[in-house]
């Protein structure tokens, strides 16, 4: 397999991703501010969405989360509607010009009004990347030696694992037969009785069908090369989002943790339900996207109290893996976690109180 | 339901028997529970912690796999423990604290606890993983793609619809999605059943038992298996008029045997389709 072509498709992707989260953090935000200045009828200081603790590792992943929306957009018109392939490639592609439309408008009006702020903002970025000690140097490159060690592995070892798993023989039929779950991956043959209706929502493998379309590769270069790539460097985004959640003092334990994560990536990768198995094998399924990439990036954002954001986890969830009735495992977390910090601060209030008393 | 609790009962010595990294876990939720009071994310390792006794024991075990649609084994409930994120947290505290800050003066300390969770990182990898087998796998995706490359150009045309040996039928699928088959992947890897409705009739298992027996029974170093054939053949009700008469009837048009396959069944397979079979590396194929 060449994988030079699935490197540059996984970074296409990323750099949509990018600009589509960008633009969406950026109109978040603004519809955010306007709501505020609505409820509140009076000026609120001036906010910059960049600054609110979201970053471009929030953008890549709030991109990836979007780009996942789109094409279940596109996925469920066409199976409802009774839609072949081609014609959901064509409803994908339209409501990807619109998001890409909307993301490109919010850049630049945030461009356009920030102009003075983002001269400043570039100065401190490159007398901050100074301000750099040795040893934070040392542990940046000792990061990018394992990850990129990582990645070499994860790409040699394409597609190595597919038990209890048929993306690739789904994309291949939706590509063949130009419809979407018309026949049996398994064999090919028309279905007699059907699949589950709650599967028919899972959009992952009309999503890759996408970018083999778009991009001309075979189903078998993009589902096991190309998706796992974009889902690799996904999945470290969540977890430095994790690692600026736990350590916003020191940039020094973000890296460490972020090693860290890399070598527990090696020793996890035995057992199939572990995340390192996972990232290094299989990165193209629905069950690793939810583990390495929405998880992680919910943690992050329930720790940073951004409750709002969670929910496209929750809902991502639901399009991409089989779920009780769209209640997935990302809902229980929220959940856990919300409840978790409620009693804390509930216990924080009542000790609070008895002091006082 | 009694099977879904011994499921929750036997999963966690499934989950370490595997490498050791929930014992890497574990000992980190002890050690963020021991510092707790400084703790400064105390909403995580709460959650850590009792999203992973909600795990272990079976009663709630059982009860998180019928929330996660029963679908998915035991080991998947544990995706909603943050299992990565706490033991990384932990390890971050433990080195920091040791290297005070990441200061280079601290070396004498930090260098050689460093080596030490290093070891224990290392020690705690599982032995297995699919990366072993991978050129097993490629030789079969090769073997496969030959065949395909060889059969092609005989089957201009016409729909392919293959019965095969178990390995060539799941690698065609994923190469050519143009090719038929009157059973797939789902008939000998159970979980895959639950992405369709549909199940495999009588005669398809018949076609799937002849099948595995023809690859059981291969001569191999001049083991003589006729006698076995026989008697699995006995066993199973299985015949190979039969069973060629129901692939038939399932629109199989191209068969591929192992080029070792018993003389027996070979010859039967000769006579009764009245086709000569051909050699493409390893296997002998049947234009039908």
């Amino acid at each position: 397999m060449n994988f030079v072509p699935a490197l540059l498709l996984a970074l296409a992707v990323l750099c949509l991703c990018g600009f589509l989260g960008s633009g969406a953090l950026i109109f978040f935000d603004f519809v955010g501010s306007f709501a505020a200045k609505r409820r509140h009828r009076k000026m609120l200081p001036q906010r910059n969405g960049m600054n609110q603790g979201l970053n471009g590792a929030d953008a890549l992943l709030t991109g990836g989360v979007i780009l996942t929306g789109l094409a279940v957009t596109a996925h469920a018109a066409a199976v409802f509607t009774g839609q072949s392939f081609s014609r959901c490639t064509v409803i994908f592609l339209c409501v990807l010009g619109a998001a890409l439309v909307l993301a490109a408008v919010s850049i630049l009006f945030f461009v356009l009004s920030h102009k003075k702020q983002q001269d400043t903002g570039k100065a401190s970025v490159f007398s901050e990347m100074k301000k750099m000690d040795s040893g934070e140097r040392v542990l940046i490159i000792l990061f990018g030696i394992l990850a990129a060690v990582q990645l070499f592995y994860m790409i040699r070892y394409a597609g190595v694992y597919v038990e209890g798993d048929m993306t690739l023989e789904t994309v291949g039929s939706f590509l063949q037969t130009d419809g979407i779950y018309q026949v049996d991956p398994m064999t090919g043959q028309a279905y007699t009785v059907g699949m589950p209706d709650r599967l028919k929502i899972l959009c992952l493998p009309t999503l890759y069908g996408f970018l083999c379309r778009l991009s001309g590769l075979a189903p078998g270069t993009v589902v096991t090369a190309a998706v796992p790539i974009w889902v690799f460097v996904s999945s470290y985004a969540a977890f430095f989002c994790v690692g600026r959640s736990l350590f916003p003092e020191s940039r020094k334990k973000r890296v460490c943790f972020l090693i860290i994560v890399c070598i527990l990536m090696w020793v996890g990768c035995s057992f199939h339900s572990l995340d390192g198995f996972g990232l290094l094998y299989c990165g193209y399924r629905g069950l690793t996207i939810r583990n390495l990439v929405l998880i992680p990036y919910l943690v992050s954002l329930c720790l940073r109290k951004k409750r709002g954001m969670a929910l496209i986890c929750i809902a991502a969830e639901a399009c991409i893996v089989w779920t009780f009735y769209g209640m997935g495992v990302c809902l229980l977390t929220a959940a856990g976690l919300c409840l978790a910090e409620r009693g804390l601060h509930d216990g924080r209030v009542s000790s609070g109180g008895k002091g006082a008393a | 339901m009694a099977e879904l609790f011994h499921s929750a009962w036997t999963g966690w010595f499934r989950v370490t028997g595997e490498g050791k990294i929930m014992a890497l876990f574990l000992v980190s939720l002890l050690f963020l529970w021991i510092g707790g009071r400084q703790e400064k994310k105390k909403a995580l390792l709460r959650y850590g912690i009792f999203s992973a006794l909600c795990c272990i024991f079976p009663v709630t075990a059982a009860m998180l796999m019928l929330y996660q649609t029963r679908f998915y084994h035991y080991e998947w409930i544990w995706s909603m423990v943050p299992v990565t994120i706490l033991t990384a947290y932990a390890g971050t505290r433990v080195l920091a604290e040791c290297w005070q800050g990441f200061r280079r003066e601290a070396w004498r300390r930090g260098l050689p606890l460093t080596a030490g969770l290093l070891a224990v990182a290392f020690l705690c990898c599982g032995q297995s993983g699919p990366g072993a087998a991978r050129a097993d796998e490629r030789a079969w995706g090769e073997r496969t793609e030959r065949i395909l490359e060889t059969v092609g150009p005989d089957m201009e045309g016409s729909q392919v619809c293959m019965w095969a040996p178990r390995k060539i039928m799941e690698y065609v699928r994923r190469l050519d999605g143009s090719i038929l088959l009157p059973y797939g992947r789902s008939m000998w890897e159970g979980d895959l059943g639950g992405y369709s409705l549909d199940t495999y009739s009588r005669e398809m298992e018949q076609l799937y038992h002849w099948m595995s027996l023809a690859e059981e029974t291969c001569m191999e170093d001049g083991f003589d298996t006729t006698e076995m054939v026989r008697e699995r053949m006995e066993e199973q009700m299985l015949s190979t008029e039969a069973c060629l008469e129901i692939a038939e009837q399932a629109g199989v048009n191209l068969l591929v045997l192992p080029e070792n396959v018993n003389r027996i069944l070979l010859d039967e397979v000769t006579c009764f389709t009245g086709v000569s079979p051909r050699q493409v590396s390893g296997y002998y194929y049947f234009r039908l």
